[in-house]
């Protein structure tokens, strides 16, 4: 081995060296002169220019009298700037990160240094805006961050929401989130003009939800020059000026919202304290609804639904630990009731019934019925044999003796109802094999109301059509199942709004509108457009039918015109029925494993109806002892009797932890959704609960054939027990199904034993009040 | 040298006739050029003439440097090999200590009033002169343990260098050792024997977690390009400069990604990047002609020197001038990845400076103390 001083080696290095040469070479001139040059520019105009879109503030939500339920105010934002953050190196954002959490933790906002980071992180895959990492700071933080000239960490002006008035109407009003990243924005955009980036507010309940694209304003954009540490230099051009979005005027008085809630959540206390009829199921009472409504054109007077929750908390990002117990709570604070509970209406159905049966001339008004507090179906072979459901009776085991159309309303005979479910039935070639359905949905049960709220249920009107269509060819129907249906059982649901909309129809003698919550919009100039009442039905209701209903029903409240023993007498005592006359009907609906539920609808004053109100009071007892009281008081207030009392304004809050941001509303967007379909195996999702546990599986047979020996139902006390084999009840409730449009039902039609006719029907085909 | 007397100066005289102007003259021009790109690189980031007056400050140093090594005959410098190796390796093991002080994550600097003196610059000189010598001895052709202490300089420096966390360094020496194990006349299966080891070498680093984490990104964001990191966006950034400049480039002091400062690190490492953004094609092409003209004039004073000594000297001054270039210019590029490796004579740094003008005078003393004419 020695030094190749001939050169033979020195010629492979220069080679080597041409070769390299040459790549670098090529490879520039590849770069500059073949590539098209004009790309490159661009890249440079795309660098050093941004485009900066800001969020135009969000209208507000006032209620009739003007005063504010949904606002905004200017809060001090701590936003992070990724881009500068990215190019400090790790090293140097960690240590920024640090001192940024420290100075925050010290001003009372508790933030962790890994929180900024994992933000940043979820930052830099998906976003160009800034990221909010800490609302609501301090003058004094502000100014204590502008020293500390962190890079890449700005404090920024920010309008957010406020809620002056806290809980009260917190299912109406909703509540916002904020867009969590880039696909969801993506998802967004698909359907609205109003571009949405990551980190935008975005309405997710209520009436934020409904009107996102009012509310929302159009963001302002600009594009603006800006050098590599990404300070702009100066504004390019306006591409946008903000436009605010347009504020909502609703037909609700917040106070009388307030005595709603009010009115509601101390009538369900005060039913808490009441003994239990039913057996041992104790009156748990902890939830329910109170509805009002304008007759005459739809308008929500007050909309209450029981429990409730705080939409402040969800302002700033609401906490994973908030979000998970309101959302798993048995008691489900979020689900407005309203509109998602679906309870069976009992004997509040009853007047649909009896305008049914004297249009289709099945009894007349004056025809006699003898109500021996027991009613034997027709259809049973054997009548004699009343153990196997083919005997229903009253609620309490009453017997009334001869009463007319007006005095079994006034007094709820069940057996006056159940022997029109069953003629009903028997002759359908005459009266058709839906009658009572048919009327039923002509006053809107059985589909969506339409109020301008997000998710609505449709409750359920029982056919023997549908409930194969649901449950299959063997789901036959029964004679049983019409006679439960007379009294507002079986699979029958309606939400509490449906039921005050129906009675509205009925007090209009034949006009049904949409029940809405906004009668105007306003814009930044302070016009307003108001928005007409619009008609769902428009029929012509028979006021000869009419009539006896309206007289059945005043004779309810009112002992001075009916027998005195109407089921509503005790909760208007003292109430004013002379010069405000009010219609109303109590229910007491059957429940498998719970106590009763309370109803009460009622409209007036008569003969001019001005307001319908319905109250469900769950897991309360009689209707006219829990229901009517609620329904009564509401009435006071709406008829003069009593002082409305002031809705206390709530404080107002700043927030003191940060979170993270990273609640998945998804689920309760989805839900929003009008033409929402449930996911097939109905998960819980994260607007309600999931439904509550059933019990396993059931089947009812509305009537057994005679021939079936089942224990005897105990004729002494309620009738509630089912007439049927124990552990065969499916239960129809009011469990509102989580993500589901469909009625919440229950059923599951296993049968168990071939010779059981497989049936779905519910359970208590019984005493309503 | 230092006597005077007619016979010297005549000497002395023909010492000047053999210094090969041209390459002096490349040189300066060189550093001109690389004066102005760091002028543009650094005023609108407030720097005014600060860096490009140091930068021709270290070129007038470094070329009065350049002219003393020029003058001592390359020969001496056997006669102290125990002092440059033993003070290049005292050097770097006290820039680990107190003394030295960490920039940018290398702990490889001695601050002296104002001036950053980075060793591991100087020790690609010494290990230059320590190969050369260990091919040339005058032990015969016992080739084991020749190869056997070339490595082991070559491991003992590289070690050192790594300690400061300083990588980019040992792709150079490495660049040097092959080129004069090349030309040394090295078997040709040693030589891939070598090459094979080296790469296993840099795979083992690579994956064993001693680079640090952004040492790894660079690599990462070279093998996956489209790897979202801030090494493959400085990348990315310089390749969209380049691609601006086209033909004749956006014009001196006004390219846009240069002055709004989207290049990082763009007046030592990405300074090709502004010249080739400013001055296009026309501009770039001209700074790699010099540097190309550089090498050719080393190059052809490796063919020319008087013994094997001479020429492998150049040899370690050709290979180092060449890996720098092609690893700074491609990284740029993206046709390699990033390291901190600058651009001789171009890129702003006094140790890189001071480094290849010495290497420059080494070469120039070659080619003084040749035997035959030049060219």
């Amino acid at each position: 081995m020695a030094t190749d001083l001939s050169g033979k080696r020195l010629g492979v290095l220069a080679v080597v060296a041409v070769a390299l040469f040459s790549m670098l070479g090529s490879r520039l001139y590849f770069l500059q002169i073949m590539k098209e040059r004009e790309s490159y520019v661009q890249s440079i105009v795309v660098n050093s220019q941004r485009t900066i879109v800001m969020e135009a503030p969000r209208g507000q939500i006032i209620d009739a009298k003007g005063r504010v339920l949904a606002g905004r105010r200017d809060s001090l934002v701590v936003t992070l700037d990724w881009t500068v953050l990215r190019d400090a190196g790790e090293d140097t954002r960690l240590e920024i990160f640090t001192t940024l959490s420290a100075e925050l933790t010290e001003a009372g906002i508790k933030t962790k240094a890994e929180t900024l980071n994992q933000q940043y992180r979820r930052a830099v895959d998906g976003t160009l805006q800034p990221v909010v990492v800490a609302d609501d700071v301090g003058e004094e933080l502000w100014i204590q961050l502008s020293e500390a000239a962190l890079p890449g960490i700005n404090v920024e002006r920010q309008s957010v929401r406020t809620y002056p008035y806290g809980s009260i109407a917190a299912h109406m009003l909703g509540y916002t989130g904020t867009v969590r990243d880039a696909d969801v924005a993506a998802e967004l955009n698909l359907e609205s003009d109003k571009t949405y980036f990551p980190g935008d507010e975005l309405g997710i309940a209520g009436l934020e939800r409904t009107y996102e694209d009012v509310l929302r304003g159009v963001p302002e954009t600009r594009r603006v020059e800006i050098d590599s540490q990404n300070r702009v230099v100066r504004t390019i051009e306006v591409v946008q000026e903000a436009v605010p979005g347009l504020d909502l005027q609703l037909s609700i008085d917040i106070d009388l919202q307030y005595a709603a809630e009010q009115i509601l959540a101390e009538e369900l206390a005060s039913a808490q304290g009441r003994k239990a009829t039913k057996g041992d199921l104790p009156f748990v009472a902890d939830s329910g609804s109170l509805v009002a409504l304008e007759v005459e054109t739809g308008a929500i007077v007050a909309l209450a639904s029981y429990p409730s929750f705080d939409p402040r908390d969800f302002v700033f990002g609401i906490s994973s630990s908030l979000w998970q117990e309101l959302s798993e709570r048995f008691d489900q604070p979020l689900l407005d009731r309203t509109i998602r509970g679906t309870y069976p209406a009992g004997s509040t159905f009853k007047p649909f019934v009896a305008y049914a049966s004297l249009e289709a001339g099945v009894r007349d008004q004056y025809t006699t019925w003898n109500d021996e507090g027991v009613y034997v179906l027709e259809s049973c072979i054997d009548p004699e044999d009343r153990a196997a459901g083919c005997s229903k009776q009253n609620a309490g085991a009453a017997v009334m003796g001869p009463v007319q159309l007006r005095e079994a309303i006034e007094r709820s005979s069940d057996t006056y109802f159940y022997s029109l479910g069953e003629q009903f039935w028997i002759n359908q070639d005459v009266y058709g094999r839906t009658g009572i359905q048919d009327t039923a949905e002509l006053f809107g049960f059985g589909s969506r109301t339409d109020i301008d709220l997000p998710s609505q249920q449709p409750g359920r009107v029982p056919t023997p059509e549908n409930r194969i269509e649901q449950f299959g060819e063997d789901a036959r129907w029964y004679p049983g199942d019409n006679v439960n249906l007379a009294i507002g059982q079986g699979d029958f649901l309606t939400t509490p709004l449906q039921l005050a909309n129906a009675y509205a129809m009925l007090a209009t003698g034949g006009v049904r509108y949409q029940p809405r919550l906004v009668v105007a919009t306003i814009g930044i100039d302070g016009s307003s457009t108001r928005t007409d009442p619009i008609v769902a039905a428009d029929v012509e209701l028979d006021p000869a039918s009419l009539a006896p209903i309206y007289d059945g029903l005043m004779q309810v409240v009112n002992p001075g015109i009916g027998t005195g023993r109407g089921t509503g007498v005790g909760a208007f005592t003292g109430f004013p029925l002379g010069s405000y006359p009010i219609a109303g009907k109590t229910g007491t609906a059957e429940v498998r494993n719970k106590a009763d539920f309370a109803l009460f609808a009622a409209f007036g004053p008569m003969p001019q109806p001005k307001y319908s109100v319905a109250a469900v009071l769950e897991q309360a007892g009689f209707g006219g002892d829990a229901a009517g009281p609620a329904v009564r008081r509401f009435f006071d207030l709406l008829a003069g009797n009593m002082p409305i009392p002031a809705a206390p304004v709530a404080e107002e809050r700043t927030v003191d932890v940060v979170g993270l941001g990273d609640v998945d509303f998804s689920t309760a967007l989805e839900l929003a959704k009008p033409d929402f379909l449930p996911p097939s195996n109905g998960d819980p999702t994260a607007a309600t609960v999931p439904p509550a546990t059933q019990p396993p599986a059931t089947k009812a047979p509305a009537t057994n054939p005679p021939t079936t020996k089942s224990p005897a139902t105990n004729a002494t006390t309620s009738s509630a027990v089912p007439a049927t084999t124990p552990t065969t009840v499916a239960p129809t409730t009011t469990v509102p199904q989580s993500s589901s449009t469909e009625p919440p039902t229950t059923v599951v039609t296993t049968p168990s034993s071939s010779t059981d006719p497989p049936a779905n029907s519910s359970s208590s085909v019984a005493g309503s009040s | 040298m230092s006597r005077p007397g007619r016979a010297s100066r005549g000497a002395n005289a023909a010492k000047l006739a053999n210094v090969d102007w041209a390459l002096v003259l490349l040189v300066i021009t060189t550093v001109a050029v690389g004066s102005t790109a760091i002028l543009s690189a650094t005023r609108s980031a407030g720097g005014g003439f600060g860096l490009a007056a140091k930068q021709v400050i270290f070129l007038v140093a470094g070329l009065a440097l350049m002219g003393v090594v020029s003058m001592i005959d390359y020969v001496r410098l056997r006669q102290s090999l125990p002092v440059i190796a033993g003070g290049t390796v005292v050097v770097l093991i006290a820039v680990l200590t107190r003394l030295g002080t960490e920039v940018k994550g290398t702990q490889g600097w001695f601050i002296l009033g104002g001036f950053s003196i980075q060793p591991a610059e100087f020790a690609k000189l010494t290990l230059i002169i320590l190969l050369a010598a260990i091919f040339t001895g005058r032990t015969g052709n016992v080739e084991a343990p020749r190869i056997a202490a070339s490595l082991a300089v070559l491991g003992v420096i590289s070690a050192l260098v790594i300690l400061q966390g300083e990588t980019g360094s040992v792709l150079v020496y490495c660049a040097i050792a092959l080129g004069v194990y090349l030309v040394a006349g090295m078997p040709t299966r040693f030589l891939l024997l070598l090459v094979v080891s080296a790469i296993s070498i840099f795979a083992v680093i690579f994956t064993s977690g001693i680079l640090q984490g952004y040492q790894q990104d660079r690599l990462t964001s070279f093998i996956d390009q489209e790897a979202n990191t801030a090494a493959s966006y400085n990348q990315v950034q310089s390749e969209i400069a380049i691609g601006s400049g086209g033909l004749t480039g956006q014009g001196l002091f006004d390219g846009q990604q240069t002055q709004s400062g989207f290049v990082p690190e763009q007046e030592t490492d990405f300074i090709f990047t502004v010249i080739a953004e400013e001055l296009g094609f026309v501009g770039a092409g001209a700074v790699l002609l010099l540097e190309g003209l550089i090498l050719l004039r080393v190059f052809r004073i490796a063919q020319l020197a008087r013994d094997g000594f001479g020429t492998l000297l150049c040899v370690g001054v050709f290979c180092m001038f060449l890996i720098h270039v092609v690893q700074n210019v491609g990284m740029t590029m993206r046709l390699m990845p990033i390291t901190g490796i600058p651009l001789p004579f171009i890129s702003y740094g006094g140790s890189s400076l001071m480094t290849s003008l010495l290497a420059v005078g080494l070469v120039q003393t070659v080619a003084v103390h040749r035997r035959r004419g030049l060219i």
